[in-house]
């Protein structure tokens, strides 16, 4: 390898990322260039911090405790009903659907259909991004990955007390789609679901949930 | 986002390198980033995002206001030089000042090869295109260059 190394390939090199082949021949070349190996060198040490990296502005809605507007859970998919027409509509009358399940939450992630059914979150408070949260408090924006086998669709559900309500639109699968944010208040316990095959008047059976818990602060 | 903290060093140094400023850097960055949430996208790879940083990073440098101000940041490197243009004097001043001016493939393959030490090979192998269609574009990088610069290319 006569060519300098490129800085794509010393910055693959220093993750672990090139093909062993190639390598193997960056590393045969470090041997005799100094330069590369400066560089190379650099690259490891630069622990300059990371900028926070902002959430996207996705339509958010409001998730506020039982008991709180319309008898239940959610409150105000103000910007998703706006504009959505009839088919948002139809969620919008789905949304105030409370449903009884009580017992065991469900794990953030469940087999389902020959793939996994999963949901992640990342939680954006003042500007700054926490991924996996565990907490959240009033004012937080949750943003609700989910993953599960494409050519199904899933449902968010949003558990708080004994009382689910689905604030989201159903999403097409797919690995770590971005379903959409919401806002949480009111400090309780917070699961939200990704929910195979959800269907109205019924809890998510076993199986078909996929789950994670916020606790208040 | 795992993406972010995996790559987002090796952007940040790229575009720095480009733009010869770390906040420039973070914006580009963070801006690409962002439209990756927005899309859900998650299978992208370095090469991939550093073809896409390459691009956020050139429309930085046309944008007319920002250009002056990068310009403006380091005045100093752009009093002409004389003498033959190579690779040795085509510094990052110099990509500057040549893709604010070049067609927007050109400018990216001199990116490539003047500031990310880029082979040919590696350069056709990122863009898809053939090396010797690389070669081509590189030579109308020198002789841009020599224009600039006022030396023989």
């Amino acid at each position: 390898m006569s060519h300098p190394v490129s800085h794509l390939r010393l910055e693959r090199y220093h993750l672990g990322e090139l093909p062993p082949a190639d390598r193997d021949g960056v590393a045969r070349h470090l041997e005799t260039c100094a330069e590369c190996r400066t560089l190379l060198d650099e690259i490891a040490a630069d622990d300059r911090p990371l900028p926070d990296l902002p959430l996207p502005d996705l339509p958010t809605l409001e998730v506020e405790p039982a008991g709180g507007a319309r008898g239940g859970v959610v409150r105000g998919p103000a910007r998703w009903w706006a504009v959505g027409g009839g088919a948002l509509l139809a969620l919008a009358a789905g949304a105030v659907l409370v449903l009884r399940a009580p017992g065991p939450l469900p794990p953030g992630e469940v087999a389902w259909k020959g793939g996994v059914l999963a949901v992640e979150l990342a939680r954006e408070r003042d500007g700054q991004v926490h991924e996996r949260p565990a907490t959240y408090r009033d004012g937080d924006r949750i943003q609700v990955r989910v993953s599960c086998p494409p050519g199904e669709q899933v449902g968010v559900g949003v558990r708080q007390g004994d009382e689910w309500s689905w604030p989201l639109p159903p999403v097409a699968c797919g690995n770590r789609v971005v379903a959409g944010a919401l806002a949480l208040s009111g400090g309780q316990q917070t699961a939200i679901c990704a929910v195979a095959d959800p269907v109205a008047g019924t809890a998510p059976p076993p199986g078909q949930a996929a789950c994670v818990v916020l606790r208040g602060e | 986002m795992e993406l972010y903290h995996r790559y987002g060093p090796a952007l940040l140094r790229k575009c720095e390198r480009m733009l010869g400023s770390r906040a420039d850097a973070e914006d580009v960055v963070q801006a690409l980033f962002l439209d990756l949430l927005r899309k859900g996208r998650t299978d992208v790879d370095l090469p991939y995002l550093y073809q896409a940083a390459t691009r956020r990073s050139l429309n930085v440098i046309r944008d007319g206001r920002r250009r002056a101000e990068l310009l403006s940041r380091h005045g100093d490197a752009l009093v002409p030089r004389q003498g033959a243009v190579d690779e040795r004097v085509i510094d990052a001043e110099l990509v500057r000042r040549l893709c604010a001016s070049l067609p927007e493939q050109t400018a990216e393959i001199a990116v490539y090869a003047f500031l990310d030490r880029m082979s040919q090979e590696e350069i056709a192998s990122l863009c898809g295109l053939s090396r010797k269609t690389v070669g081509k574009r590189l030579e109308q990088v020198r002789q841009a260059a020599a224009g600039l610069v006022g030396g023989a290319p």
